[in-house]
């Protein structure tokens, strides 16, 4: 897990470069990260220049969770969603980005990004 | 494993995180075409029991449309249901969905595109809908927590209102969710019917608005109001023209310790409907009649993968006029109303078997009902919505 940490750093803090160029000097950006370690990832690469939003808690499992109107609402105003990927928000972030009515934060664009393209057996074996 | 292909795998997965490091948004691009599109399929099927004959079911002081009848008695194939959807591009998604009725029938659910990259909030969804009004509405029908749908629907909506048209949705930029919406459709599914000549024979508005207390709490509460307008309407043997009005109240509230859903979680929900229907049944007269109905359940996940979900629910319609007496449209001093009961075990999120229990007083003599039913999905995940 350190390994993919660390792997993962770099594309979310050019991201975060990337977006902060096309943000006001003094407007954080939102971050909406779906699980905890990514929340903290960004709040140590980002400071005060983002406001971060945190989908679960260490208290769920975060397969099962629901994709809550509160959620829908948080997508609406974020600049960048980072998550896990593999197949782990499956249920739910598709919801999210269909309802959430953002185009900045959908696949393939700078505001979405997916630690883990696709759970095939070698990347899940390096977890 | 041999030496050889641990390296190799070692080596690609450098190689693919050095890539997602390097173009993170073409890595993500890439993922999200893996599975292009996302294939689904639903096998559902149950074997019911009906006290009494289901094929002269009937709920006085309303006409019903094709799909509001209880099914077949003893074992039986439900509705099997494939759905494909995909992101187009970066512009557009789309999803089709097509059942076969166990009659071998097959009819297109819905097959729709969405935008993906209008600014503001704003979304239009185009093609062939379920409606967003109320809550259950727009859900497909293998979702549901009871085999079937609400009296009020049945009675009001078909079970459900779809129909070919164009969805507009703005999602306000607050904090607490926040969703308008208004619909325009063809017109060609009950309760509005015909309506080839005027190219949109219905229409809705709605509004959905959500959050959550503390981290176990959230809720949803929504208006929504569909106007419908039909031309020779034939549905229970009656030919009707003129306009329905239906307007529905609908709210939901799930608890779960600390927000995990996985273990424990109890669902409260609850939606009114009210209207009215103003037009002329040929042979029967002008009509200017009034009718509502109500359903609320709760469902308890008690342990994990069982849940028991207990619903009442009620339908009341006026007497139009003398006209009318002694037609299906004389609620004949019925107070239609039926209570159900299930007991369901998921043995993951892919498979459900149900058991249901309905006294139903709908009609002029009760009946009880049982179905012993299965849902299973088979291909891509589904959707956990709220």
């Amino acid at each position: 897990m350190n390994l993919l940490l660390r792997f993962f750093c770099l594309p979310i803090f050019l991201c975060l470069g990337f977006l902060c160029l096309g943000q006001a000097a003094n407007a954080a950006l939102n971050v909406f990260a779906c699980e905890p370690e990514w929340g903290a990832l960004a709040a140590e690469l980002g400071g005060k220049n983002v406001n971060i939003t945190i989908a679960t808690t260490a208290q769920q499992d975060p397969h099962q969770i629901q994709a809550r109107p509160s959620l829908i609402a948080k997508v609406r105003n974020a600049n960048l969603v980072v998550c896990t990927g593999a197949e782990l928000e499956v249920g739910w972030l598709p919801v999210l980005l269909q309802r959430g009515a953002n185009p900045r934060v959908q696949p393939g664009q700078l505001g979405f990004l997916r630690q883990r393209i696709s759970c095939n057996y070698w990347v899940c074996q390096n977890d | 494993m041999s030496i050889y292909r641990s390296t190799f795998m070692k080596k690609s997965f450098v190689v693919a995180v050095s890539l997602a490091a390097t173009f993170p948004a073409v890595a993500a691009e890439t993922a999200n075409n893996a599975f292009n599109p996302a294939l689904s399929l639903i096998l559902s099927g149950q074997a019911s029991y009906f006290s009494k004959n289901p094929s002269s079911y009937s709920i006085p002081g309303f006409v019903l449309g094709d799909e509001a009848e209880l099914g077949d008695e003893g074992l039986a194939l439900s509705e099997s249901e494939i759905t494909l959807s995909s992101n187009v591009d970066d512009q557009f998604y789309g999803q089709f969905t097509v059942s076969i009725a166990p009659n071998n029938e097959t009819s297109v659910e819905e097959a729709y595109l969405q935008t993906l990259d209008l600014p503001s909030g704003l979304t239009v969804r185009f093609g062939r809908l379920k409606s967003g009004i109320g809550y259950l509405n727009s859900q497909h029908a293998h979702t549901w927590d009871f085999t079937d749908a609400p009296l009020a629907y049945r009675a009001l909506l078909n079970n459900q209102f779809a129909d070919d048209g164009v969805r507009f949705t703005w999602l306000a930029p607050t904090d607490i969710f926040l969703e308008l919406g208004s619909e325009l459709f063809r017109g060609d599914a009950f309760p509005a019917a015909n309506a080839d000549h005027h190219g949109a024979g219905a229409y809705t508005v709605y509004g959905h608005m959500g959050g959550d207390v503390g981290v176990s709490h959230a809720w949803q509460a929504g208006l929504s109001h569909l106007e419908a307008h039909a031309q020779d309407r034939e549905a229970s043997e009656l030919i009707f023209s003129g306009d329905n009005q239906i307007n529905v109240a609908d709210f939901v509230w799930k608890w779960s310790s600390n927000g995990n859903p996985k273990d424990r979680y109890f669902k409260f929900q609850a939606e009114y409907l009210w209207g009215s229907e103003r037009g002329h049944y040929t042979d029967l007269g002008n009509i200017d009649v009034s009718h509502s109905g109500w359903y609320a359940q709760i469902v308890y996940q008690f342990i994990p993968r069982w849940r028991l979900g207990v619903r009442y629910d009620v339908v009341h319609s006026d007497l139009p006029s003398a006209s009318f007496y002694g037609s299906v449209l004389d609620p004949a001093g019925v107070n239609s109303h039926r209570l159900s009961a299930m007991l369901d075990f998921s043995n993951s999120e892919f498979s459900r078997l149900r058991l249901q229990l309905n006294r139903d007083e709908s009609s002029s003599e009760a009946s009880n009902q049982v179905f012993l039913q299965y849902q299973m999905s088979l291909g891509a995940h589904g959707a956990h919505s709220f």
